[in-house]
């Protein structure tokens, strides 16, 4: 949360500064000399530094197959003082060396050209310098070594505050062998000393013979590290008279994940080693995880980060109460009024329908309650914009407590990230919300358009979140918060379904098809489409019957003095927005069906799928598709399996796995086909669509049948779960070779004799 | 992105070098925001103490208005080294407005190592319907060789926009109109005091949009092109380009600085010809080896980049960019005691030929052996091209070739489509509900290049993966095992591939009856255009001859029914021939399309689009087969 406070105050600085900044600074030449001198200077150590393997320019026969292997890797990290300081600076020097055996032209051309940024300064803030130095080296087939000049160089920007560069590595050709190394010197105020987390990742998409880290952390600091999955754990040694931290770790056997490898999440499953450096003496706001110079802290308990991450909490608390959504559902009332008649009387209702009612009211509030700016084009595509969920929970979780709802703010790390129970650092947890009471009653967003009790497919599956009831605005201390762990359930395929209903026409006279669609998309299945295809006016005038609001979202924002002025304006940009959301109807039929589509008419949304009573985003066309009906004789053919989508198809080299299977989430679908047979024809070939796999993991079922004219087909596919052990990637498969299999399914329309 | 793609994209950044700016795409327009007026003055104008050099001073002023609703806009203003931008002012709402910071980048793309374009991007602010932002320029164009085109419409709608050349006396130019037609444009031409001033006006101008596969603007855009001819002051003459000698000697003045040393590349050139005698063996040798050791990295730096790299860099570098790889094969042909040339052209991105005396007609550098008296044409940019191949961009193009203090001009060569010839020849069986079988596919021509730009381009470690992926069209059933490919480096021959194919569920089987689907190509039908909202012409890479042979194995218990009727479709600009047979136990089908030329005009593609329609029927059409 404390992340929030700082970008607010990165950009306004930055801001500020810029505004002095002259038109076209240029780097100093001063600055150019020190850079040019520090280059020569690292490219002489570099080079002349005897590390194991960086000599051993052979590559191994089996090998020979592959676009390039790196024969030796290497990873420093240095922690130390940097030497001309005003204020108190920390410097971190960051090399990586790499030797790399290029087998063909694909490898030559990704290492011809260098791109990088030589120099970044932000110097109103927190005097942050980072630079990057490179060295070249190529080592000819016959052994001779050709070093790069430095001189190749050209820039591609050239300012005081960022330089980036561009290298042509000259004389590069198949066969040969590239010494490469790049080193990162960041130089920044003790002020903001816990660095971002550094990966050694022990694993590549590329054969690696031998990998080494070298870490030396000077005594002023301290380091936390973890090893995740089975990744080796460091040599740990002093220097300097015991002074500082050296780690060390050297491995000649190093994880090959194929590149382009599917479904996976390297944080939960591949070898890594995660590294931070913090300032070892006393840092404001984090006193559970203060360090001592020196300290060595390895495997740290996550309960002390989630104590700090309360303290962010409280400190970022007051920020949330200065919210316009306090202030605007008074001077709006239509919001207000409609939960007070809700609950007048005493009257009581359920208590899951109380926290849904609270939420859509907190929903119309932060999206129509803060629009002070008659930016029209804006409001039109005000749910296309990116919400930050875990600000958006964090408001709501205050919002019921001031109706009297002990919300909690439940936190936790994401699917891509690390498990709860190795948290390494504040900034890898995000935030949803829960209400207790009878039961836990989980909430969080995608979009704006999630309804209520919604939960982040990313979050699902956590069996340690941490919930906190922060106590309102009154309470003023974390201390007095409450803490509890729930676990996150996982949502079932039925939860997460996309279910296609097509009614299909055959035209035989133009060898195509009319098909009325009407699409139901539920759980996580629907954001993506759903904000693309929903306009803010339909949704406003959705929720608006709800609240009883006789106006429109135009009428409304109209009556404001902010947005008043932009009647017009904002009439033409729903315009825009309509006639835009016809070309977007076109995509995203031509995109599910990967088929030529026509004739585009009747568009609808049928359900926005806003309201948790009411999850389905349904919506439905009627369309031309050309290229399935396929004259045979004095017969047609025609490709029901081309109407299923588009299934996942997993390349030849991915059928061979060892590695666990991660899926966004459990998902099923639903595709249900009538045809009318067209008169004077017959329909053929409806037994053999008939098809049923189950399996531990899933299951997939198509069934056919004619009833008088009308042929209905009916395909079904479900994956149980969003993990599996490799070991059930075989079943896993055959549910998608069975949907792939079956898109090749046809029926045969017989003319009568 | 393909060598290809990259060289055009080179040659754009070329025209946009000398040739000054052209309105960019950058952003969608969707008719909010229209150019209410714009004026743009061009003054030629004496460099003080210059010894009658002359310099191009440029005003401009465009005012957009907001119809609908706020938003806001990026304005591109592009600069070299040649092009300097003195004073930049915005207005909003008829205000000056110094709070927007005009910010000025480098043109950074992932395509071309470095050029010296820059651009000068400034975001206005549209606050509400009908508000005004207007943008200020002052240029300075170094000498009237940088100025040739001046666009008149723009990406976005164009109520009014005035061009005026204020040509002094002492100046001479002449001025091209082209693409006028179909456009609201009037011009006209005063005589005063002091000089001449052209104006052209174009009134009421639609937006222009980008479409994909559209030919380079310059096909279509409205525009004028500048020629300055000589000016006379203080007594000096200068001569600009009055006519295309005189363009030539600029283009050989800047390869007098070259400074390329023979003997420095001659050690490699007769390494490379070793044991060859022909001289075409010598010269193919060469050809070869620039091809394929040097790569192509694009350079534009100002007048640098008119300025071919010195050969024997070239040559130790190992990159270059067309005008280095064309450079290095002259000295080393040169330094074999060949007679070698340099030549410039502009490629089929730009419609102009060399009748027009502008340095905005070239955009490409490529070398040429005169053999008895004729010029055979070496582009070492096209990697994968065959010595005698030429290449769909440079057909037919004017090509201004080196010759002492003269010049020679000749066209590349046009070739037929037979050129690029592709072939894939099933040989297939029945096996239940799928087709079984081998697969050859034969390369030749453009069509051998473009797939071993594809293969060069992949990991060893996913080149099968890869390749099977692109032949399948990504799709499961069609099943290959089994890929082999010919030898990559063999110059002389096609490119062949070859594996074995499983297409599953070709054979549709109904009671005794079966259909069968397995032409998965359908080559014709990739030429249909989107008509409807089409408003540019199409253009193809190249001239392309897709043949697919099919030849099924009937089971002897097989009868054919019903074969689809064959169609032939022949049309000066393409055609197509399509059959089945039923032949000596087998069953055969034949698929061939060719273009005969690259260029649709707007016109042209209902025709080609119903042509299309037609094949597509026969493609819709399935064999009936009885057991």
């Amino acid at each position: 949360m404390r992340k929030i406070l700082f970008i607010l105050k990165a950009i306004a600085i930055i801001f500020i500064s810029s505004a002095f900044l002259p038109l076209r600074a240029q780097v100093s030449s001063r600055d150019d000399k020190v850079y040019q001198a520090t280059s020569a200077r690292l490219r002489a150590e570099l080079w002349s530094t005897k590390l194991a393997y960086f000599d051993d320019y052979k590559l191994p026969e089996k090998f020979k197959g592959h676009s390039k292997v790196i024969l030796a890797d290497y990873s420093s990290l240095t922690a130390g003082d940097a030497a001309q300081v005003k204020h108190p600076l920390a410097k971190f020097t960051n090399v990586h060396r790499q030797l790399i055996k290029l087998n063909d032209a694909a490898a030559v051309k990704e290492y011809s050209q260098i791109g990088y940024r030589q120099l970044r300064k932000i110097k109103y803030y927190e005097n942050y310098k980072a630079a990057r130095f490179i060295g070249v080296r190529i080592i000819k087939e016959d052994g001779k070594i050709e070093e790069v000049p430095a001189d190749e160089i050209v820039f591609t920007k050239s300012e005081a505050e960022e330089r980036n560069a561009r290298l042509a590595v000259p004389n590069l050709q198949p066969g040969d062998v590239l010494d490469f190394f790049t080193v990162d010197e960041l130089s920044v105020e003790y002020e903001l000393i816990r660095t971002l987390p550094y990966y050694f990742e022990l694993y590549n998409d590329a054969p690696v013979l031998h990998q080494s880290v070298h870490c030396a952390i000077g005594k002023k600091f301290a380091t936390e590290y973890r090893c995740y999955n089975g990744a080796p754990d460091f040599k740990v040694s002093k220097y300097d008279d015991d002074a500082g931290t050296m780690l060390d770790l050297s491995i000649d056997s190093i994880l090959y994940v194929a590149e382009g490898t599917r479904w996976i999440a390297p944080l939960r499953q591949f070898p890594i080693i995660e590294l931070n450096i913090v300032r070892g003496d006393a840092v404001p706001y984090t006193p559970f995880t203060r360090r001592k110079p020196g300290d060595l802290v390895k495997d740290q308990d996550p309960e002390r980060i989630i104590r700090d991450e309360m303290i962010d909490l409280n400190f970022i608390k007051p920020y949330l109460y200065r919210d316009p959504i306090w202030n605007t559902r008074i001077k709006n009332g239509v919001v207000d009024a409609y939960y007070s008649a809700l609950l007048k009387g005493g009257k009581r209702i359920q208590e899951d329908s109380a926290v849904a009612e609270l939420y859509y009211m907190f929903r119309f509030d932060y999206m129509f309650g803060r629009l002070f700016s008659p930016n029209a084009e804006k409001i039109a595509n005000l749910a296309k914009s990116q919400i930050d969920a875990s600000a958006y929970a964090y408001l709501f979780s205050e919002y019921c407590k001031r109706h009297g709802m002990a919300a909690e703010l439940l936190i936790s790390t994401t699917s891509s990230n690390v498990r709860m129970k190795e948290l390494m650092d504040k900034k890898a947890m995000k935030a949803i919300c829960n209400v207790p009471g009878t039961h836990d009653k989980i909430l969080g967003a995608s979009s704006l358009y999630s309804p209520a009790f919604y939960i982040p497919a990313a979050f699902e599956g956590t069996p340690d979140a941490v919930a906190i009831n922060t106590k309102g605005e009154s309470s003023k201390m974390a201390s007095d918060y409450t803490v509890r762990r729930i676990s996150i359930p996982r949502s079932d395929p039925e939860a997460n379904q996309h279910r296609e209903s097509l009614s299909l026409m055959p035209d035989l006279a133009n060898n195509s098809l009319r098909v009325a669609r009407t699409t139901s998309l539920i759980g996580h299945c629907k954001n993506e489409i759903q904000t693309t295809l929903l306009l803010i006016e339909d949704f406003y005038d959705y929720e608006r019957s709800y609240f009883n609001d006789e106006y429109t979202l135009a009428e409304r924002l109209k009556m404001r003095k902010s947005t008043g002025e932009a009647a017009d304006e904002l009439t033409a940009a729903f315009a825009a927005a309509r006639a835009k959301q016809k070309e977007d109807f076109l995509d995203e039929a031509k995109s599910w069906l990967q088929q030529e589509v026509t004739d585009q008419a009747n568009i609808n949304i049928v359900n926005p799928g806003v309201r948790h009573t009411a999850p389905a985003f349904e919506y439905g066309s009627t369309f031309r598709v050309n290229g399935l009906l396929k004259k045979a004789g004095s017969n047609y053919l025609l490709e029901v399996g081309k109407l299923t989508g588009n299934p996942k198809k997993v390349e030849a080299a991915q059928r061979i796995r060892t590695t666990d299977v991660y899926l966004p989430y459990a998902v099923s679908e639903k595709i249900e086909m009538n045809i009318r047979v067209p008169e004077g024809y017959a329909a053929e070939g409806l037994d053999v669509l008939n098809k049923s796999i189950k399996s531990n993991v899933g299951t997939f079922a198509a069934s056919a049948s004619l009833d008088g004219s009308i042929v209905t087909i009916t395909v079904e596919s479900a994956f149980s779960s969003s993990y599996y052990a490799y070991s059930d990637w075989p079943n896993v498969l055959a549910i998608l070779d069975a949907m792939s299999d079956w898109t090749n399914s046809k029926i045969l329309l017989r003319k009568k004799a | 992105m393909g060598l290809r793609a990259m060289c055009s994209l080179v040659a754009m950044l070329c025209v946009f070098l000398v040739c000054f700016s052209i309105p960019g795409f950058t952003q969608t327009d969707n008719g909010n925001i229209v150019i209410d007026n714009a004026r743009e003055e061009f003054s030629y104008t004496a460099v003080k103490g210059g010894n009658g050099a002359v310099k191009v001073e440029v005003a401009s002023h465009v005012t957009y208005i907001c119809k609908n609703y706020a938003t806001s806009i990026d304005v591109v203003e592009p600069y070299n080294d040649d092009v300097r931008i003195d004073h930049v002012a915005i207005f909003i709402d008829g205000e000056l407005n110094e709070e927007i910071r005009p910010r000025f980048e480098y043109h950074e793309t992932s395509n071309v190592f470095y050029t010296d374009l820059k651009h000068c991007y400034i975001r206005l602010p549209f606050l509400k319907k009908n508000s005004t932002a207007e943008t200020s320029f002052k240029k300075t164009i170094s000498s009237p060789h940088y100025l040739s085109r001046i666009p008149l419409a723009d990406r976005f709608e164009t109520r009014s926009k005035k061009i005026r050349l204020l040509v002094p006396t002492w100046m001479s130019i002449e001025v091209k109109e082209i693409n006028f037609a179909g456009w609201n444009i009037t011009r006209s031409q005063e005589q005063m005091k002091d000089g001449i001033v052209y104006t052209y006006t174009i009134s009421n101008a639609p937006a222009l949009k980008h479409e994909p596969n559209s030919p380079g603007p310059s096909y279509y855009m409205p525009h004028i092109v500048v020629i300055p001819k000589a000016s006379q002051l203080n007594g000096s003459e200068r001569t600009y380009f009055r006519a295309l000698s005189d363009q030539y000697n600029w283009y050989r003045s800047m390869l007098d600085s070259v400074g390329n040393d023979e003997t420095a590349v001659k050690q490699k050139a007769l390494e490379i010809v070793a044991g060859k005698t022909a001289d075409e063996e010598k010269v193919k040798a060469i050809f070869y080896w620039v091809q394929q050791n040097i790569r192509y990295i694009a350079f534009e730096d100002g007048i640098a980049g008119q300025r071919p790299k010195k050969a024997q860099d070239v040559l130790n570098k190992k990159y270059g960019d067309c005008k280095g790889m064309a450079n290095l094969q002259v000295a080393m042909l040169r330094s074999l005691g060949y007679d070698a040339r340099l030549c410039w052209l502009g490629t089929n991105h730009l419609a102009y030929d060399q009748s027009l005396t502008s340095p905005c007609v070239n955009n490409h550098m490529i070398a040429a052996w005169m053999r008895n008296g004729k010029p055979v044409f070496l582009d070492g940019t096209e990697k994968f091209i065959r010595f005698g191949e030429t290449a769909e961009r440079i057909q037919g193009r004017q090509i201004l070739i080196e010759n002492g203090t003269s010049y020679l001009i000749e066209p590349a060569p046009v070739v037929q489509h037979q050129q690029n010839t592709a072939i894939e020849q099933r040989m297939l069986h029945l096996v239940g509900h799928d087709l079984q079988g081998s697969v050859i596919h034969t390369y030749k021509g453009e069509s051998r290049e473009q797939m071993l730009a594809l293969l060069d381009a992949l990991p060893l470690d996913r080149r099968q993966e890869i390749l099977r992926k692109h032949l399948s069209g990504s799709s499961d059933a069609y099943q290959i095992s089994n890929l082999t490919i010919s030898d990559l480096t063999d110059n002389n021959a096609d490119l062949v591939v070859k594996y074995d194919v499983i297409q599953k569920g070709a054979v549709s089987t109904f009671g005794n009856e079966s259909y069968l689907d397995m032409d998965n190509r359908k080559q014709f039908s990739v030429y249909r255009p989107d008509t409807a909202e089409r408003h540019l012409p199409v253009c193809f890479p190249y001239k392309e001859h897709e043949v697919l042979d099919i030849s099924i194995v009937l089971p002897a218990n097989a009868k054919v029914g019903h074969l689809p009727k064959a169609v032939t479709l022949k049309n000066p600009d393409y055609g197509y021939n399509g059959q089945w047979l039923q032949k000596d136990g087998a069953l055969t089908y034949h698929s061939e399309c060719w273009l005969d030329k690259t260029l649709f005009p707007l016109s042209q593609l209902p025709v080609l689009n119903k042509d299309v329609q037609l094949i597509q029927t026969f493609y819709d059409a399935q064999p009936e087969l009885s057991f």
